[in-house]
């Protein structure tokens, strides 16, 4: 009969356990390409694929409206870019429901063209989008950051990234505004502008 | 901060920041694309693995075993050193080695399925806890009958038997017989009970 003994017996449990896999920017951006996330709603933060709600009519509703106003706004000046990929730090990309960039598309052919507003329409994810979407754009030294409560119709505008070593990331916004529908919000580079709050929802 | 967080109602958020679940079909249709020919991906629970490179002593491990079961069972059985395994449709851990019913020939166009699995190994160089633990679970949620851990740290090989229900075990099934065997033992495979292998002969 063979001996029967408790794994706690052993000199050595050891070993490591296997790593999970870490997606670069470069591959997740050519796996959304090729439509591998067809249907899907997904970003990526630290190399990992993260799955985020699935749109809504509230929440695309909002977005055109807040994208209408800014081209009308912003005009050739700026460009509007929804939905589209923005690399914040290495293998993180939150692909934003806004960003907004100086000059024309053309411009942006370099790459380096700094990312001057981010938006977020927030219908069922306003905890994460208050929370750790904050931080990852304070990392990136986004100056103003928006994000749109679909629900409670008001704007939380974050500005002021700055750099604390108390939270995970090592940064944080150093301001946060609240406005509601009877408010004005400007962007930071267009700051003679106005928008009423109450524009931006239907 | 004008409203602290608590103030605020998070109530209408959906799960949000899951991370994203592969199934054997996504992976099937990713790992044909030049950019992931050279990766080995390990799928368990919907979660991604990096297959570790394996180390000489590793790979000599499951050569000496490939060889070993080879022999016995001739051609009566397909034996398949780290080959896909789709234990569930979120699940494919790539066992080290696994046992087959039937020839070669059967698998020329699908890899085998759990129930045709009748002996599975894992060869434990630097895993020795994964494979004695969640591996564990997975066989035998899986139905997998006979699993053997090589434990090359150790010299030991761990049996496990009987996979049953059980609603505390983490996929809600464990083996209800795990033996330990030293070197001087020997063991028989639950398909080939007249065998009689040395533990020893499968140590490096």
């Amino acid at each position: 009969m063979p001996m029967t003994r408790e794994i706690d017996e052993l000199k050595s449990v050891t070993g490591v356990m296997p790593t999970r896999w870490h997606w670069t920017d470069e591959e997740f951006c050519r796996m959304g390409d090729r439509g591998d996330f067809e249907g899907q709603n997904v970003i990526l933060v630290d190399g990992d694929i993260l799955q985020m709600p699935p749109a809504n009519d509230p929440h695309d509703i909002v977005l055109g409206l807040i994208d209408y106003r800014l081209k009308s706004l912003f005009g050739s000046q700026f460009w509007v870019r929804v939905q589209m990929g923005l690399r914040t730090a290495l293998d993180t990309n939150p692909v934003p429901d806004i960003a907004v960039v100086a000059g024309s598309p053309r411009d942006y052919v370099s790459g380096s063209v700094p990312t001057q507003l981010v938006i977020e329409v927030s219908d069922t994810s306003i905890r994460y989008d208050l929370g750790d979407k904050a931080f990852l754009y304070a990392v990136a030294g986004i100056k103003d950051y928006w994000v749109i409560d679909v629900n409670e119709q008001v704007v939380y505008q974050f500005r002021d990234p700055i750099s604390d070593h108390t939270q995970q990331r090592g940064y944080r916004y150093d301001s946060m505004q609240r406005y509601t529908t009877e408010q004005f919000v400007s962007p930071l580079v267009a700051e003679e502008s106005v928008i009423a709050v109450s524009e931006l929802f239907p | 901060m004008v409203v602290a967080p608590q103030q605020l109602d998070f109530s209408r958020d959906l799960q949000v920041g899951q991370r994203f679940r592969w199934t054997n079909a996504k992976l099937e249709a990713m790992s044909g694309l030049d950019e992931f020919q050279d990766q080995t991906f390990l799928l368990i629970d919907g979660e991604l693995y990096e297959m570790p490179a394996p180390g000489p002593l590793h790979t000599f491990c499951v050569q000496l075993l490939t060889r070993l079961f080879l022999t016995l069972f001739g051609h009566s059985h397909s034996v398949r050193a780290q080959t896909s395994l789709k234990i569930s449709d979120i699940s494919n851990p790539l066992p080290d080695l696994c046992v087959a019913v039937g020839n070669d020939l059967l698998y020329r166009n699908a890899h085998p399925e759990p129930d045709a699995v009748i002996l599975l190994i894992e060869v434990a160089d630097t895993t020795l806890r994964f494979d004695l633990g969640p591996k564990s679970h997975l066989y035998a949620a899986a139905g997998i009958t006979d699993y053997w851990v090589i434990d090359i740290g150790n010299r030991l090989l761990h049996m496990h038997r009987n996979p049953i229900a059980d609603e505390a075990a983490p996929r809600g099934f464990r083996y209800s017989s795990v033996q330990i065997l030293t070197e001087s033992e020997s063991i028989a495979p639950l398909a080939a009970t007249n065998a009689n292998i040395k533990v020893a002969d499968m140590l490096p």
